[in-house]
């Protein structure tokens, strides 16, 4: 289904070295519009180091890297990244909004639209309270919402996201996860995360990088099994769309108390973030994972078979 | 141009959103107006030279201060990695919080100015001189941000970016005693041209030599590029 399309961006043969230490070796990659690639790895794998290449902060030692905005998007030919940093890239004597004024104006937004993306990144992600609070006094749960308030800002054609449910409670991390899932619909997202249930909640592929080396951990078209937990009114509903999405995906339909329900579903990879936002919409998802083979199991193996 | 006056307005605002813009400008006042104050009243200087040396020490002490957080805070901060994401020239980025120290510095000396007012109610200054002087010790000035400026470039901490730049900021200062050290009529040419002490004092008296104003220039001109290149080259 996307299988014609231009890539947003292309890594080939990527390589990165911070003195003798090789933090990348030849990484190919490629991110298709509206694909939400995860990007999973142990700790110091390189996975900030690549995301930093992507964007541009840092320049690869080898290998080249292609941006391509889809067409009638942008007017110019480089396209727009949107970028969370590892840690929020916020100034601490600044305020909320006229922080976002100010990235907004970077982001060559003409001055007649900047308010009006300000609102709606402060309605998305929660800032309304505290839109005239100085950054220095907002505690982390904030910061990171403004830190992603400023990556979707404009419209960007990638998105590129240094583990963005960092610092965020449970509550926050349903709306983000919904949040990332629209934001899907119009653009390509690239996002690392440790946390792998983000990952398989959200992402329509994921790779795995471990010292240095990049690989792809899911067989497009594979079908496997998913287990959900989701609050909703709307039962009838929510089975209806989702029959209606994929149909024959709903295996198993449990009333677990009250308004929350299991379901086990059969899906593809790439209907995930697809079925992921029709579950956020009709009530709450609480959880979202992979039965036969749940991710982690699959790279502890991957990671055995590498050494 | 939305860009320049969004970054330059971002970076005079962390100086008044925070103490230190308020602090650095409120002592020069202070420390300069005391100075005059004490030059006049009991050495009965009716001319503003004495004033000028002191100002230049106080700017040797209050530059590395003010220019000391320019780049260390956007490395902490993780806001140079968005700046140069959003790609952000980094001569849009050196320029902008130069024209911002730039802006401080404007303000503390003409602040400093009462003391010429004060001077013309009591006595008739001759006020060529005077401008001179004040020209003169904006480019004393402007150079002194400019090595600060570029020393905060290699420096991920404040603190080490302000000693470091009093360092080289005494080091030019002194540098004609030197000389002493050499026979070589060259070297000790050369260690002339590049002191700050020679080509100020003309400037601060109010002698306007164009070997002096060129040597500033330059010097700003200079740092600036060099801080703008090593920006570019550490990716």
């Amino acid at each position: 289904m996307t299988g014609t399309q231009e890539a947003v961006l292309e890594l080939q043969g990527v390589s990165k070295k911070f003195g003798r230490n090789s933090v990348l070796k030849s990484v190919d990659l490629s991110v298709l519009p509206t694909e939400v690639v995860g990007l999973v790895g142990p700790n110091g794998a390189g996975k900030t180091t690549l995301l930093r290449i992507v964007v541009g902060f840092l320049l690869p030692d080898g290998g080249t890297v292609k941006h391509a905005s889809p067409t009638g998007r942008s007017n110019n030919d480089a396209i727009t990244i949107g970028y969370l940093p590892e840690r929020a890239p916020l100034y601490d004597a600044s305020k909320v909004e006229r922080y976002l004024r100010f990235i907004a104006t970077l982001k060559n937004i003409p001055s007649d639209g900047i308010l009006e993306q300000v609102n709606k990144v402060v309605a998305a992600f929660g800032l309304v309270s505290v839109r005239h609070s100085v950054i220095g006094n907002l505690s982390k749960g904030y910061r990171q919402r403004l830190g992603l308030a400023q990556a979707f800002l404009g419209d960007s054609d990638l998105l590129v996201l240094d583990e963005p449910m960092n610092g965020l409670d449970p509550f926050q991390l349903v709306d983000i996860r919904a949040m990332i899932l629209e934001a899907a619909n119009d653009r390509a997202i690239l996002f690392s995360s440790h946390v792998m249930q983000e990952i398989e909640t959200i992402c329509s592929r994921s790779v795995f990088l471990d010292d240095g080396i990049l690989v792809n951990i899911k067989e497009e078209g594979l079908d496997s099994r998913v287990e959900v937990l989701v609050r909703t009114s709307r039962i009838n509903v929510l089975r209806q769309d989702l029959e209606s999405a994929v149909p024959n995906c709903i295996l198993e339909e449990e009333q677990v108390n009250g308004l929350d329900y299991r379901l086990v579903l059969s899906l593809r990879p790439l209907e995930k973030p697809q079925i992921s936002r029709i579950l956020t919409s009709e009530g709450e998802l609480f959880s979202f994972q992979e039965l036969d083979t749940s991710l982690e199991a699959r790279l502890r193996a991957m990671r055995k078979e590498a050494r | 141009m939305r860009k320049v006056l969004s970054l330059y307005s971002r970076e005079l605002e962390h100086y008044f959103a925070t103490p230190i813009g308020y602090v650095v400008i409120g002592s020069f006042w202070l420390a300069s107006g005391f100075f005059f104050s004490f030059n006049t009243i009991f050495v009965s200087a009716i001319d503003m030279v004495s004033a000028f040396h002191n100002m230049s020490i106080l700017l040797l002490l209050l530059a590395p201060l003010m220019s000391m957080r320019s780049f260390p805070e956007e490395y902490r901060q993780g806001t140079y990695e968005l700046l140069v994401t959003l790609q952000i020239g980094s001569y849009l980025m050196v320029l902008t919080k130069f024209l911002a120290l730039l802006t401080l510095l404007a303000i503390m000396l003409l602040g400093s100015m009462t003391s010429v007012a004060v001077l013309m109610i009591f006595s008739e200054p001759d006020l060529g001189p005077i401008l001179g002087g004040y020209l003169g010790i904006t480019l004393l000035g402007s150079t002194f941000i400019a090595i600060g400026v570029l020393v905060s470039v290699f420096s991920k901490n404040q603190i080490v970016s302000a000693v470091v730049t009093w360092i080289v900021l005494i080091a030019l200062w002194f540098a004609d005693y030197a000389t002493a050290l050499t026979t070589s009529k060259i070297v000790s040419e050369i260690i002339f041209h590049v002191s700050f002490s020679v080509a100020y004092l003309d400037l601060i008296r109010g002698v306007l030599d164009l070997g002096s104003v060129v040597y500033f220039l330059s010097s700003i001109v200079l740092c600036l590029v060099a801080s703008s290149t090593a920006l570019a080259v550490r990716k």
